[in-house]
């Protein structure tokens, strides 16, 4: 299996090599990802397959520096873009409690400074950097890669109650983070 | 704001923060067993060198001969305890990967015997089974309390959820499975609840959820409760995979919203397993020709 580098040279080179050795690292990562969150395997399937076609038409001029991160956000864009969030048929019944749970760090609307989801990704990142590395992972892996509490308890060998803890925890943090810079959407 | 628009910004997050939580792995702690270990050999180690240095200044006074042999001695012990040092760290290392390693055991000494079992009942050769069956907690001690399901939800009783867990452990890191190289279906049954209260294995309801989920792909089949009564009893069950029951609420259409369920080991009377192939054939129940395609 080749390197980043190497894959991301054949990007370069508009070499067609350059797809397959993508999908053959991460395919099934990025069919993970998409399998979480959409409950038709053929919408998954075509996010992946538009996740390749997204990185084929964007390297270059991009050459990321963190190469399965950027695959996973284009996979998830184009998820979220093909999620139908009133239409249950095309969402996965784990989503709505991940959106509930978020919804628990939204401050109350009181001086809020509106701002974009741009913005407010902006402030995340301030936000997570603040955290302890493992509270940041749990929370990501719980609302970024959309994993249930207990597949973060066996991928990090602990208990899901501390799972269930450290995501509370954070989420409360995050409302008072929130609240504190006044942002709202 | 809602948790939708949340959600979504996360999409701006850090490349970084997203390679860091796809590559984290947390520090291992070395129990303080170990911690305990290794100072008191590191301690022991300290004291022969002290003594090596204190033979060497004369403390033993004239004689070369006895000076070496006392410095030999010395050296072998200083270099067998570094090895036991050594051993021992690999030692604590190596219990801990054992510990891990035994749920695979348990599951593999399932394996041919489970395999076995269900090869004899259909006549096949345990080579050509795909899969072998769980139908057992691996502790008879386990706890079987759970709580109660709301409606469209689902629980396991505890011994049937550790299997299930280590399964998907197992599939997960296909480096502990030790190459079973099939399968693994459990032999469970379900009770139903409807508003908290429980629905009659014998009713028609029941029924028709057994025959709504055999619609949907899950295999099912009756079975003869062995007991010492001489009333004819049976059991409604199904084999399922491990993602069945890990994920049962979670797939298309599966978990009724009328419904809740707690799967769980069915038992013969005395407490042993049900068998696979100690099929019912009764009117208007499922029976060993009824089993569909699982997915």
């Amino acid at each position: 299996m080749l390197q980043d580098e190497q894959i991301l040279d054949l990007y370069w080179a508009r070499d067609d090599a350059a797809i397959s050795e993508t999908s053959e690292k991460y395919g099934m990562q990025l069919m993970r990802l998409a399998d979480r969150m959409l409950r038709a395997k053929e919408d998954a399937e075509e996010c992946v397959n538009d996740t390749y076609l997204g990185a084929w038409n964007s390297i270059p001029p991009t050459r990321p520096v963190y190469f399965f991160a950027y695959l996973a956000k284009l996979c998830r864009s184009l998820i979220c873009n093909k999620l139908d969030w009133m239409n249950a048929e095309k969402r996965r019944a784990e989503l709505l409690p991940l959106t509930d749970e978020l919804a628990q760090c939204i401050p109350d609307p009181v001086s809020e400074r509106v701002c974009d989801a741009r913005e407010l990704g902006e402030a995340l990142n301030v936000f997570l950097r603040s955290l302890p590395q493992e509270s940041r992972v749990i929370f990501l892996r719980r609302y970024w890669y959309s994993e249930s509490v207990k597949e973060i308890a066996g991928r990090y060998g602990m208990s899901e109650s501390k799972v269930k803890t450290t995501l509370f925890r954070v989420r409360q943090k995050l409302r008072t983070y929130l609240e504190k810079e006044e942002i709202a959407i | 704001m809602t948790g939708k628009d949340l959600f979504a910004s996360l999409n701006f997050v850090d490349d970084a923060l997203i390679e860091e939580a796809e590559n984290y792995t947390p520090a291992r702690i070395l129990p303080m067993r170990t911690v305990h270990r290794v100072g008191a050999l590191a301690a022991c180690f300290c004291l022969l060198v002290c003594l090596a240095v204190l033979i060497r200044s004369g403390m033993f006074g004239a004689g070369s001969a006895a000076p070496e042999s006392m410095m030999d001695t010395v050296a072998k012990d200083i270099q067998m305890e570094s090895s036991n040092a050594a051993a021992a760290v690999t030692e604590e290392a190596a219990a801990e990967e054992a510990e891990a390693e035994t749920a695979v055991e348990s599951v593999e000494e399932a394996a041919p015997a489970e395999g076995a079992e269900s090869a004899q009942g259909s006549g096949q050769p345990a080579e050509d089974a795909s899969y072998y069956i769980i139908n057992k907690a691996k502790s008879a001690d386990d706890k079987t309390e759970v709580t109660q399901p709301e409606n469209g939800e689902w629980v396991c009783e505890f011994g049937l959820r550790k299997q299930v867990m280590d399964v998907l452990r197992i599939q997960i890191t296909p480096s502990m499975a030790g190459g079973t190289g099939k399968e693994a279906r459990f032999l469970a049954t379900f009770r139903l609840t409807k508003d908290g209260e429980h629905v009659d294995p014998d009713s028609a309801e029941y029924l028709a959820e057994v025959q709504r989920l055999t619609d949907l792909g899950y295999e099912f089949r009756t079975l003869y409760v062995e007991g010492e009564t001489k009333d004819i009893k049976v059991c409604i069950c199904g084999l399922f995979t491990a993602e069945q029951l890990d994920e049962f609420d979670a797939r298309e259409f599966d978990a009724s919203e009328e419904y809740g369920y707690i799967f769980y080991f069915p038992k013969n009377e005395d407490g042993t397993p049900l068998d696979w192939d100690n099929k019912a054939e009764l009117p208007g129940l499922p029976t060993a020709d009824d089993t569909a395609q699982t997915e």
